[in-house]
């Protein structure tokens, strides 16, 4: 214990606070060590990441550290983040001194023995490998091939992610090891936070939550209004379904995001800050706790960091579910011990935020971003991405690409590319059908639109939004109402419920949907006519929901239902005249009949109804009772004769 | 009682911004917030208990009724939705008995749904209490409701 | 600092801090609200409010929005009567389809949006709420169905009561407004007083209604039903009619009450001017004594409720003296039914209040003596009008007429209770008779008048100094309690009445947005002050009359009858 504390000692330092870039031999050596690229011995990683421990790598884990104890054999087993490529977990990679680390996927518990067999008699099967780890210094395998140029690494610019999978979270000597905390430190030494504010403005970097409001900006309207407390929040409630940047970063390695804490807050003038975490992630959350302790106790946070009189506390507070607090002014009612309602701006955080104090909220990849431009500098930041948007973007994709996970793009990358190079086109080879980008209240975007860059000027060109980055693929066996009926139920619950257009008119279009979903009760004209209504009301409900709503979870929520209509409008007649659901997802709205010439009168199908809604006898036709029929389609699987046919 | 006592206690200062920690706590430690934490929040914090019972009936983390031995969780992200997380539900809900948001009457599921969990490589995807099982098909839920059930008889 | 804004394209002069709904006005600009309530933060909750403002992509809330320099605004644009009408349809498809049912029929905020914003067919799908009506209380029934959730009754219990009943329950569209726990709110904190109901928009609350308990005892012929008027409630009910607001109806109500069917109707003030003389006794003995001091004043039932829940330990501080309207019942019941030898249970006796709190106190336990409650039902000042439209009478066509003896005559002392500062003047006035032996040359007690919140004076009678103070609006009351438990001893007898405005503006009375109208209500009540030749209690000659039919024992248990006693009551607070 000691000695580890006098290593972490060391590293500061001769590392972190020896800003010459020339290092001693006793700097490289123990460097090199903690970036791996000389080794003593053996070292297996596995990936423990919220999505790893989901598909089993705790299992795996474990199944590691018993073969390890029956073999006999010395190795460091290391816990590390996610990797992005969620479809290939569990993952484990595995590096022997001297040569390349490779990394293996998909490896349950059963896997472990016969891999590492594999492993430690340098006999590589090739089984379960994704590929060997790019390092000149180490030997390469022969016939594996390199993970930095699979297509779903190589086409993304991984400067957030660049360590994720590969530090170990809970070291924070391998975060020094990779030039962690000297940004921070160098900035409270040498740069007034009026400089801060200005290599942040300078950078272009703008905020990664949803609005891409410039950073510098908001830090430099919090840090001239003048008050005798401000506070940083780093918003990590992030509860948009299908989306998990930032709880990658958090996972993957808190140190940076405590770093980007500790800049922001001596820019803007905050001794303290807030990280309100969604409470649903524990992993992160556990993670975050080990960070600020050993920030803590080696003097990077406290009430005096390394004797330049900047003082800063982090304190942790985990949201307890509710989407509606990713929204700034929410989320400080729900720091505040209220309910997480939002209110009105003006007057706006950065005037009267957390206890009426200035406040600037920022989101965890914006905040990532601020270590590495301190770093190497706002020119460097500016090199990537467009000259309108600079940097990269986190995407979640999800949903019917052949690779699904976490993609890191520069700005400036088409939608098309993230699909078909990264994602590796569609799975099964089907055809796209349409991308929703930017979480529930994100937009949907057909095929055609797929060429369009990512970037923040052709987005608001188009009216898109970028959300948090939630990517979600769908192949044409989707059907759009459905996606869309289930993002406006997902909004009409999250409601706060404050507003009036928003609480009620979701659950208006919500109500909307599911009658154009669904199979009428009664066939009488009212209820087509109030079909028929409804749809025609659809567009002006939205686009008064969207202009009046507080917040913007309200002014956004509308969003799929009128990109919907734009692009998938026959789709939506379809369902409304035809009552027909091209994709055959929306199950009600099939209608079976009989053939009378061709049904053999079994009664298969009639004593599998669950419904008994078939009726008849033996030898003879039956008959469906539409009015009693779920339209479940048991009786039209069931049946021999192909008698059974939908409307 | 003394347990929410020894809660507060943690929280030597007694601030309305503590009101979350002190409810995620009493959550943690009993499992759900009992009516008599809700009087001893409000006292010590002074704030009302209409306010206290306002705030924690919020967020989708509080329950005011004891959980289940095993709480069926299952992700409704978009992932998990277009690989009919739906009908999972509904088959959860009609082997249990019970929809989601409810417990079992023998006390020993409860079924609820949560946005996401993060893991849509694996949709669809179910937790019960901290077990993950992912790509659980339909045919599936018969089979890992037994197991519990015949874990419990024993 | 002052500049020029354009709204509608005309130039119209704004100030630098306003928002854009308190320019409106000022300039004489009307935008409909429902959420928004004067000298209350604004929430922008419900978004009627909306104006568009040139260059901007959304609306903006004109109640919360502040005016800049550079706004052009439009007020009543396609786009913004479009959005407004929308929001209203979107109320109203979950609303209870039930107008010609709800007790707000035709006083309703949400129906005149409906009206204004011209909604003639039904564009959106309905959405039926079913949520069960909380007729718990004496006071208060809560209907959450009819609730808009506006929040109004949330910040007024909060903020001007400082009781905080109610918040909201849940989110999104299962949000209710409730007690603590979604409980009942007769186990509620609620004090009953009332004015959740007065900044209710729709009929999600309401007084309960007791016109047909009333209507029975009317039709009984077993029944002897007699009536008491408030004195605040002849100076408000012209509203009701639209009769200038704050003309005095005694005469007319008396006559129309008789039309009614009432048998005898009697004067609450009179047993106002009793209440003052046991008050006036009772403060003089405990300033001989010393002990028991501040004395409060309990003529105000959800003060007292309140002492009762939140203040065990000054509970022995509040006056035992039972309100006037309890010591008029407990006369007509027992001194009264005497009298007329009627049997007191066949007596049915109703008195008219401006307040919602008083259907409270008329069931407290303390107030039924053997099985005989002191008053039977209690009408606000609401129910009052309803029972009169009821019956078909037009209160302005009737020939005025004089209440019944022996309770028709009272001071102007036992008037003005119904303004703040109301009971301490009139203790004044026979304190200083009592303790000095003289009349006052100036009735006047101009330091106790008026509508702030908190009025004190000092003052010198005789040779001792006694410390009045008069507090309305519950939450004002706190700090000067907090105070007196610190220590504080400079004070003899402090009034409390919990509404804002006290019982001219108490929760029984007609809904009016017109704050001038109850400042008339006030005007009239020292109006008759003014005018009148007996201005003091202990020269009621109807009392004096009374207590002179009493001796000896039988005149200290007949003093009795018109104490109470308090208790301690657990509630969650």
């Amino acid at each position: 214990m000691e000695d580890a504390t006098a290593n972490t000692q060391f590293l500061i330092d001769n590392l972190v606070l020896n800003f010459t870039n020339e290092y001693s031999d006793e700097v490289h050596r123990r460097r090199e060590l903690l970036l791996r690229d000389n080794l003593r011995k053996p070292v297996i990683y596995v990936g423990m990441g919220t999505c790893g421990i989901a598909a089993g790598a705790q299992q795996t884990l474990t199944a590691i550290q018993e073969y390890l104890t029956n073999n006999r054999l010395d190795a460091d087993v290391v816990e590390v983040g996610c990797f992005g490529l969620c479809s290939a977990e569990p993952l484990m990679d595995f590096q022997m001194p001297g040569k390349a680390r490779v990394s293996f996927q998909k490896v349950q518990a059963a896997d472990v023995a016969p891999l590492l067999d594999e492993c430690f008699h340098n006999q590589l099967s090739g089984s379960h490998v994704l590929g060997q780890v790019r390092n000149e210094s180490h030997e390469y395998y022969h016939n594996l091939p390199i993970i930095n140029d699979l297509p779903f690494i190589k086409h993304q610019k991984r400067i957030l992610l660049y360590d994720c999978g590969e530090i170990a979270p809970a070291s924070l000597d391998e975060y020094l090891a990779r030039d962690g905390y000297k940004a921070f430190m160098k900035t409270i030494l040498s740069y007034p936070p009026e400089e801060v504010c200005d290599i942040i403005a300078r950078s272009e970097l703008r905020g990664r939550g949803g609005g891409g409001f410039p950073t510098g900006e908001k830090w430099k309207r919090v840090r001239s209004n003048a008050a005798d407390q401000k506070y940083l929040i780093c918003n990590a409630d992030e509860s948009d379904p299908g989306a998990y940047m930032d709880r990658a970063l958090v996972e993957g390695n808190p140190h940076r995001l405590l770093e980007g804490i500790a800049i922001a807050a001596y820019a803007i003038g905050a001794t303290k800050a807030y990280i309100y975490i969604r409470s649903d992630y524990h992993v992160a959350v556990k993670r975050l706790k080990l960070a600020l302790e050993q920030a803590y106790s080696f003097g990077f946070l406290g009430s005096s960091i390394g004797k330049s009189g900047f003082k800063l506390q982090i304190y942790l507070r985990e949201g307890p579910g509710a989407f509606v607090c990713g929204e700034e002014t929410a989320l400080i009612k729900s720091l505040e011990g209220r309910r997480g309602v939002p209110t009105n701006k003006p007057p706006y955080p950065s005037e009267k935020g957390l206890f009426k104090k200035p406040t600037a909220v920022n989101n965890v990849e914006t905040l990532a971003n601020v270590p590495l431009i301190l770093l190497h500098g706002p020119e460097w930041f500016r090199q990537i991405g467009t000259a309108t948007s600079t940097g990269t973007k986190l995407f979640a994709l999800t949903g019917d690409t052949l690779h699904t996970g976490l993609v890191e793009v520069p700005f400036g990358t088409t939608v098309h590319d993230i699909i078909y190079t990264i994602g590796g086109g569609l799975k099964e080879d089907k055809k796209l059908k349409a991308v929703q980008i930017g979480g529930p209240s994100g937009s949907l975007i057909p095929e055609s639109q797929t060429d369009i860059t990512i970037d923040y000027k052709s987005f608001d060109a188009e009216n898109l939004i970028m959300g948090s980055g939630g990517m979600v693929v769908m192949d044409d066996t989707k059907c759009i109402v459905d996606i869309v009926k289930y993002f406006i139920d997902f909004l009409q619950k999250e409601s706060c419920g404050k507003c009036i257009p928003c609480r009620e008119g979701t659950n208006r279009m919500y109500k909307i949907l599911e009658a154009i979903t669904h199979r009428p009760v009664k066939d009488d004209t009212h209820e087509s006519l109030s079909r028929f209504k409804g749809i025609m009301q659809l567009e002006s409900l939205a686009s008064v929901i969207k202009e009046t709503s507080l917040c913007g979870l309200g002014k956004t929520a509308p969003n799929p239902v009128l990109t919907a209509l734009k692009w998938f409008g026959e789709e939506f007649e379809e369902h409304i005249y035809e009552r027909r659901c091209r994709a055959n997802v929306c199950k009600d709205l099939r209608t079976f009949i009989i053939s009378a010439d061709r049904c053999t009168g079994c009664m298969v199908c009639l004593r599998k109804c669950p419904e008994d809604a078939i009726v008849g006898s033996a030898l003879a036709p039956h008959f469906i009772l539409q009015e009693k029929c779920n339209s479940c389609g048991i009786c039209f699987d069931v049946c021999k004769f192909t008698a059974i046919d939908i409307l | 009682m003394s347990t929410i006592k020894n809660i507060l206690l943690n929280y030597p200062t007694p601030d309305r911004s503590l009101l979350l920690p002190i409810l995620q706590d009493v959550q943690c430690s009993e499992g759900y917030i009992p009516a008599d934490a809700v009087v001893l929040i409000s006292d010590y914090l002074k704030i009302p208990t209409s306010k206290v019972y306002s705030v924690s009936a919020f967020y989708e983390k509080f329950r005011f009724t004891p959980g289940a031995k095993y709480a069926i969780c299952l992700c409704n992200g978009t992932a998990c939705h277009m690989e009919k997380s739906g009908s999972l539900i509904k088959e959860f809900e009609k082997q249990l008995g019970i929809s989601a948001g409810q417990i079992t009457r023998d006390k020993l599921f409860s079924l609820s749904t949560t946005p996401c969990m993060g893991a849509c490589g694996k949709a669809p995807v179910v937790k019960i209490n901290n077990e993950f099982h992912t790509g659980v098909t339909i045919g599936q839920v018969a089979e890992l409701l037994n197991t519990i059930k015949n874990r419990e008889e024993k | 600092m002052i500049f020029n804004i354009e709204v509608n394209q005309k130039t119209i002069k704004a100030r630098r801090g306003d928002t854009i709904l308190e320019t409106l006005r000022r300039n004489g600009i009307t935008v409909p609200t429902l959420c928004n309530m004067e000298t209350f933060t604004p929430t922008g909750a419900c978004r009627i409010c909306v104006v568009e403002i040139e260059g901007r992509n959304d609306l903006v809330p004109s109640c919360s929005y502040p005016v800049e320099e550079w706004m052009k605004i439009y007020t009543h644009s396609p786009r913004v009567i479009h959005a407004r009408k929308t929001i209203v349809e979107l109320l109203l498809s979950s609303h209870p389809d039930d107008c010609l049912y709800c007790i707000r029929n035709g006083n309703c905020e949400l129906q005149d949006l409906a009206e204004q914003m011209g909604i003639r067919e039904r564009r959106l799908p309905m959405v039926k709420t079913f949520i069960k009506q909380d007729p718990s209380s004496a006071s208060v029934v809560r209907d959450p169905a009819k609730c808009v959730l506006c929040g109004r009754c949330v910040r007024f219990c909060k903020e001007r009561i400082g009781i905080s009943t109610f918040d909201f329950i849940g989110k999104g569209m299962t949000t209710l407004v409730g007690p603590t726990f979604n409980n009942q709110l007769n186990v509620s904190n609620c004090i009953t007083c009332g004015q959740c109901i007065m900044v209710c928009p729709t009929g999600a609350l309401h007084e309960k209604d007791n016109i047909s308990q009333v209507q029975h005892a009317l039709q009984d012929p077993e029944k002897y039903t007699v009536v008491q008027v408030s004195p605040t409630v002849s100076v408000s009910l012209a509203e009701e009619f639209n009769v200038k607001p704050g003309r005095e109806l005694d005469g007319l109500l008396v006559a129309t009450l008789r039309k009614i069917g009432f048998r005898k109707v009697f004067k609450t003030a009179f047993g106002a001017d009793m209440m003052v003389l046991q008050i006036v006794d009772e403060l003089m003995q405990r300033i001989e004594n010393n002990t028991l001091l501040p004395m409060f004043s309990s003529d105000c039932p959800a003060f007292v409720k309140y002492m009762e829940e939140y203040h065990h330990d000054l509970l022995d501080h509040l006056s035992t003296s039972k309100s006037p309207q309890q010591i008029t019942g407990n006369l007509i019941k027992h001194h009264f039914a005497r009298q007329q030898k009627i049997k007191a249970e066949n007596i049915h006796s109703v008195s008219l209040m401006p307040c919602t709190a008083k259907k409270f106190e008329a069931q407290r336990e303390e107030n039924t003596h053997r099985g005989i409650t002191d008053v039977d039902t209690v009408l606000t000042t609401r129910e009052l009008a309803r029972l009169i439209r009821l019956y078909g009478l037009d209160i302005q066509q009737v020939t005025p007429e004089l209440p019944d003896s022996p309770f028709a005559i009272r001071s102007s002392a036992g008037k003005i209770v119904g303004a703040s500062g109301g009971v301490a003047e009139a203790v004044y006035r026979t304190l200083y008779f009592k303790i000095t032996g003289k009349q006052m040359v100036n009735f006047k007690v101009t330091a106790l008048r008026g509508n702030k919140a908190i009025k004190e004076v000092q003052a010198r009678i005789g040779s001792t100094k006694i410390g009045f103070a008069a507090v309305n609006g519950l939450a004002n009351a706190f700090d000067l309690i907090k105070k007196i438990k610190a220590g504080r001893d400079d004070l003899h007898f402090i009034e409390v009445m919990a509404c804002p405005g006290s019982c001219i503006s108490g929760g029984g009375q007609p809904f009016t947005k017109n704050a001038e109208a109850i400042k008339a209500r006030m005007k009239t009540l020292y109006d008759i002050d003014e005018k009148e030749s007996i201005k003091v209690a202990h020269k009621n000659p109807s009392v004096i009359d009374l207590l002179d039919k009493y001796q000896g024992r039988e005149y200290e248990s007949f003093r009795e009858n018109f104490k109470t006693t308090f208790r301690p009551r657990e509630v969650l607070r």
